[in-house]
């Protein structure tokens, strides 16, 4: 079973595919959220236990507009959440674009496990020290959790290949179904 | 399709930028503001920093001093601190101040914790928690105040507190000759001087040593505690 993308046509035992941008954004940012979201959840729990509050890391988050988001209300913990998760999508759309559509689920684990260190070396040296110093010193209290969350959302990134597979089913289907409308019109 | 390339990578660099140009509005580099008080000194330049003639004197001092003391004196501190978050919490009018209150208790608790851990693995014993005559003081400066004049004073005592705070740990930065405890020191400097920005920033502090005028604290409806 084949499906004619307009450039190419695309056969895999997976499934079909299409090795284009749609599939890589979408996929990647589908998976991003997944990830980010799963990552925000041991936030959550891994902060409260220690005390430190659960929505504190979305609030130091938010600090990267100032150090007074850290007494700010949950306006402040849900801009905070949204930075979260934009940063997670666009880590997830680096990841879906550096990963093949049919690799396996253990392949996109383990080099998931591999970008997640990646992703906290970036964050940790480069993003927090630039962008956010408030969130710097936060996770300084807490490094092994810091690590630990990003090993977390590395490991979500497993599902990357079928997302983007997913993703670019949609787009032929849509395309598909685009061009029957335009012919029934005609 | 490149579309959304494009938007994702906008978004981003519209954060980053937006995230930069906020910072750099705020009073003033935390690391190099100057702050005035007890317990800091001016340069010739007209600049302070946080205690440096008291961090030569103190310096001296705690070289010869026991980690325990440091240990002993930050329990106290912390101690101290999470009664007066206690206080605002109950006492806080503005919701920020009720807010910064949990957020003393629990940062101070965290750092307690810590400072019990360090000061069991040395075989160091903490004496009975006692009041000092100027904490006292404060504390019942405190509870006699109400409504908008606990907050300020309140904001007030927690930036003059925290400075001395800070003076008394980057004293001891790097030379109570224990490692465990330097790096103590290291993590929580940072949390200190955050401390001390919020109620800077909260009592216009800032804006009063830059000579502009006096802004209100912020009120905000009690639904968006935390």
């Amino acid at each position: 079973m084949a499906y004619e993308t307009g450039t190419q046509t695309q056969t895999h035992p997976r499934g079909v595919y299409a090795p284009q941008t749609g599939g890589v954004v979408e996929g990647g940012v589908r998976v991003g959220l997944f990830a980010g979201l799963v990552m925000a959840a041991f936030w959550i729990i891994a902060w409260g236990a220690t005390g430190l509050g659960p929505m504190t890391p979305f609030k130091a988050v938010a600090a990267m507009f100032g150090v007074n988001a850290m007494v700010g209300g949950w306006g402040t913990v849900i801009v905070g959440a949204l930075i979260h998760f934009i940063v997670s999508a666009l880590f997830g759309v680096v990841f879906a674009s550096m990963i093949r559509a049919n690799a396996s689920k253990s392949q996109a684990f383990w080099g998931g496990l591999v970008y997640g260190v990646g992703v906290w070396a970036v964050m940790t040296y480069i993003g927090l020290p630039i962008f956010d110093s408030v969130m710097r010193e936060r996770v300084a209290l807490l490094p092994g959790t810091w690590f630990l969350a990003h090993l977390i959302f590395g490991a979500c990134l497993y599902a990357t290949p079928r997302m983007k597979r997913d993703a670019s089913r949609r787009a032929v289907a849509r395309t598909e179904r685009e061009r029957v409308e335009v012919a029934v019109r005609r | 399709m490149k579309k959304g390339i494009v938007s994702v990578a906008a978004l981003a660099f519209g954060l980053a930028a937006v995230s930069i140009a906020a910072r750099s509005q705020e009073p003033a580099d935390r690391d190099r503001e100057p702050v005035t008080g007890e317990g800091f000194n001016e340069e010739g330049d007209g600049r302070q920093e946080y205690g440096r003639e008291e961090t030569g004197r103190q310096a001296e001092r705690i070289d010869a001093a026991a980690v325990g003391e440091i240990l002993s004196q930050v329990h106290q501190a912390n101690q101290m601190e999470i009664l007066m978050g206690q206080m605002a919490q109950e006492k806080g009018q503005a919701a920020r101040v009720q807010r910064l209150g949990t957020v003393l208790i629990r940062d101070h608790q965290f750092a307690d914790r810590k400072v019990l851990d360090l000061a069991r693995e040395k075989g160091v014993e903490m004496g009975p928690m006692e009041h000092s005559f100027e904490h006292q003081r404060t504390l019942d400066r405190l509870q006699g105040a109400q409504g908008e004049e606990f907050d300020r004073a309140f904001l007030q005592e927690q930036a003059s507190g925290h400075r001395r705070a800070i003076a008394l740990l980057e004293s001891a930065a790097g030379g109570t000759g224990d490692q465990d405890v330097d790096g103590w020191i290291a993590k929580q400097l940072p949390i200190l001087r955050q401390h001390y920005d919020i109620s800077a920033n909260l009592s216009g502090e800032r804006a009063v040593e830059r000579e502009e005028p006096r802004q209100e604290s912020p009120r905000e409806a009690p639904g968006e505690e935390e």
